[in-house]
């Protein structure tokens, strides 16, 4: 098998052991949810990790996603500016009309302010941060500053708040009571200090959880306490899938005693508020 | 006889955050590491009470390792972090505080 054929085989995800995995996940889909994935990247990073556009329309259609949103991975094209990448989306979007939510992507330590100018004008409708690839803190000026200028823009950010990262609450907390307009998305429910920004976030409306591969235990801890109405799902495809990532997010909100009404809400609805 | 479940049930879970971390991060020692995760769910646990979950894992962990062989990661991948989540969501319940709404029998 090709390495296309092979980044394209999903059925290995949802048959064998995994068959009765997928199929409790179907079973537990509220009917009519038009599954929302806050969380996915087109493009190839440094690591040699890639998506297409075709690729991920694919996997959506297999497993019920309607819409998902998507950025840049950590390209070893951006350049300065991530323009390049950006473009990629772009094509994405504008090929699969309807199907994809178009974020750019920026590196706070180059200079950023002609291609936020040029991806807004464009119709993006957010911005991906990542602090752990492009090795910048949430408090760095540079970041405070493209935080500021999202919020002014109205345009929402995620930020990769999992795997490699120490300093997540203690460092967006001032950004986030400076610019309480600012709409965050806190990718992979910035899982290594869950419970503490579940604690410290839950007065500012305007924040909002990923779940994407944070795990069952840790998302159970988000379930058990925090509001289900700022949750919403994601996959973080291609490192993430959706069988799996379904799989810890339904899990772990059924271990909490999350009603079908808010699950709905998790997939889809939450997210759709500010994608509709 | 929980805190006996609890004890195995973390051990395994140890080895196979081990093997994933690992996998993640390229290092030469992940197959050794997943030959310990496979040595933690090979035999019975206290009392037998979570025979139905071992039996997943391994079923999970075998096709996992040819999904490795085949330098398949996402398949791989899959069905590590379903195994993972399947070990924590019954630490969990055997803890006593898991919620009675869920009862089925791939969660369990």
């Amino acid at each position: 098998m090709t390495e296309t054929e092979k980044q394209h085989d999903i059925s290995t995800l949802t048959s064998g052991a995994m068959a009765p995995i997928w199929e409790w996940v179907e079973e537990r889909i509220p009917p009519d949810t038009g599954i929302f994935d806050a969380h996915a990247h087109i493009g190839e990073d440094l690591d040699g990790r890639t998506m297409t556009a075709d690729g991920m329309r694919e996997r959506m259609k297999a497993a019920h996603v309607k819409k998902s949103i998507v950025f840049a991975l950590n390209d070893p094209n951006a350049l300065e500016d991530f323009s390049g990448p950006n473009d990629v989306v772009w094509r994405a979007h504008e090929e699969h009309p309807g199907f994809f939510v178009p974020f750019f992507r920026l590196n706070p330590h180059k200079e950023y302010e002609r291609e936020f100018e040029r991806c807004v004008e464009r119709g993006f409708s957010g911005l991906k941060l990542h602090p752990v690839s492009q090795k910048f803190e949430l408090d760095d000026e540079r970041a405070v500053r493209l935080f500021e200028m999202a919020a002014k823009a109205d345009l929402p950010v995620i930020i990769h708040a999992g795997f490699g990262m120490n300093r997540i609450v203690e460092a967006l907390l001032p950004t986030i009571e400076g610019n309480p307009e600012l709409r965050l998305i806190l990718g992979h429910a910035a899982f290594v200090e869950i419970l503490q920004a579940a604690r410290v976030f839950a007065d500012h409306p305007n924040v909002i959880f990923e779940t994407s591969v944070a795990r069952a235990a840790e998302l159970y801890e988000l379930f058990a306490s925090f509001d289900p109405s700022r949750i919403c799902f994601g996959s973080d495809i291609p490192y993430g899938d959706l069988p799996s990532t379904l799989y810890a997010t339904l899990a772990a909100a059924e271990a909490a005693g999350i009603e079908k009404e808010h699950l709905r809400g998790i997939l889809s609805e939450n997210i759709r508020r500010w994608f509709p | 006889m929980a805190s006996a479940r609890t004890a195995h049930l973390l051990g395994i879970a140890a080895n196979l955050n081990m093997a994933t971390i690992s996998l993640w991060g390229q290092s030469p020692r992940a197959a050794a590491i997943l030959g310990m995760f496979e040595a933690s769910i090979r035999w019975e646990g206290p009392g037998g009470s979570d025979e139905d979950l071992l039996e997943r894992l391994r079923n999970l962990f075998e096709e996992a390792k040819k999904y490795h062989a085949r330098e398949d990661f996402p398949a791989m991948m899959a069905r590590l972090r379903v195994a993972y989540d399947l070990v924590s969501i019954r630490i969990i319940e055997v803890s006593g505080e898991r919620s009675e709404a869920s009862n089925d029998e791939v969660s369990r």
